[in-house]
């Protein structure tokens, strides 16, 4: 009876019909984009830690101390996860940049959110231990962001593989302390490229 | 997803989306907004629907999500509309008029929760994956919102005014 009566008032709620019909133009007059939205917001530390990821291990570079030393002059966004950064000496380097992924505990559940999107882990991760997600820029670079673990104790792991075919290292910087060890990691080369997303 | 499946969603969920903001926002203007960003991500989002349950699955948690972002927000906590809750459907039916106050005035959580399980008919689980919540705890939030409703009904009613109200199941 409730139930009943609930239905016949709410159905009375109606979103203006010229409002969804405008929604509807105002798409077909929009180049449709793949994958996120809108660049997705890296750190200023992420963003350099980035960089030097990319170049450090895509060319196993023994100068990477060198190279950290270098000056970047100017960074342009190719697309969400695509940048070109001209350097002080000259040199231009691609950077991938990564989703900006957490895992955050709501009433004891496991929601990872990835950029505007945000999926409830809890059953993937008591299942199988594991959950991917994955979103492609306009690029065509793909981002994966995987959790492993359980619901109580995870781990992050976000990835980007390459328009060319090779597949980005993994690696997720949490906070700007973790950002700082991961830096200083990388410059003796014992680099600890996972942090746990957990408290 | 194409123009024309997208086209189709829009005109067939449209209305979900914009009652589900409704009920967290209680107005109209911010339920448009709400219902206008949900669509442009169903526009936007890369990936195939398995099922039409999915696709409307998809909606309903992502109404609740872009809702909550607006409630949130710093400028919604701080410049809530005059006209909230003056907006909506003023039914001629007296038993509706006052089901939809008192629906209303019950607090978001409970309302999304009443609107997602008695409207759309979900289950608790399924309510729960949208709220982002325990299902033990939705369940909880159902048993209050149906007592509040009872108690608000009854209030200056005659018995079998109240006839209508669920009674809470412990």
């Amino acid at each position: 009876m409730f139930q009943d009566l609930y239905r016949d008032t709410m159905r009375e709620l109606r979103a203006p019909q010229d409002k969804i019909e405008e929604i509807i133009t105002m798409t077909q007059n929009t180049e449709k984009k793949t994958g996120v939205r809108r660049p997705l917001r890296v750190a200023a530390v992420a963003a350099a830690a980035v960089a030097l990821l990319t170049v450090g291990v895509s060319a196993a570079n023994p100068q990477i101390g060198e190279w950290i030393e270098t000056k970047i002059t100017s960074i342009t966004q190719i697309s969400a996860f695509k940048s070109q950064m001209t350097l002080d000496n000259g040199m231009v380097v691609t950077g991938y940049s990564l989703p900006n992924a957490s895992v955050e505990r709501r009433d004891g559940r496991a929601i990872l959110v990835v950029g505007d999107d945000e999926v409830d882990i809890t059953d993937a991760l008591l299942t199988d231990g594991e959950y991917s997600y994955e979103v492609r820029d306009e690029s065509g670079v793909v981002g994966t962001v995987t959790v492993t673990g359980t619901p109580e104790a995870m781990h992050v792991f976000t990835s980007t593989a390459f328009d060319n075919g090779d597949v980005g290292v993994t690696y997720h910087v949490t906070s700007g302390e973790e950002a700082e060890k991961f830096l200083e990691g990388l410059k003796s080369g014992e680099a600890d490229m996972i942090f746990s997303a957990g408290d | 997803m194409t123009d024309d499946q997208f086209s189709r969603a829009a005109r067939t969920y449209g209305d979900t989306v914009y009652r589900v903001a409704y009920h967290a926002l209680k107005n109209s203007a911010d339920a448009e907004d709400v219902m206008q960003t949900v669509l442009l991500k169903l526009y936007e989002y890369p990936r195939e629907f398995e099922s039409e349950e999915h696709l409307k699955h998809w909606l309903l948690r992502v109404a609740v999500n872009e809702s909550r972002r607006l409630l949130r927000s710093f400028w919604r906590r701080r410049a809530v509309s005059l006209d909230e809750m003056r907006d909506g459907p003023a039914p001629d039916d007296r038993s509706k008029r006052e089901l939809f106050q008192a629906v209303m005035a019950l607090e978001t959580k409970y309302r999304l929760a009443v609107y997602l399980y008695y409207y759309e008919g979900c289950s608790v689980n399924e309510t729960a994956q949208a709220m982002r919540a325990n299902p033990s705890t939705v369940q909880t939030w159902l048993y209050r919102a149906r007592k509040l409703l009872r108690d608000a009904l009854s209030e200056g009613e005659e018995k079998e005014e109240t006839s209508y109200v669920p009674r809470p199941v412990p």
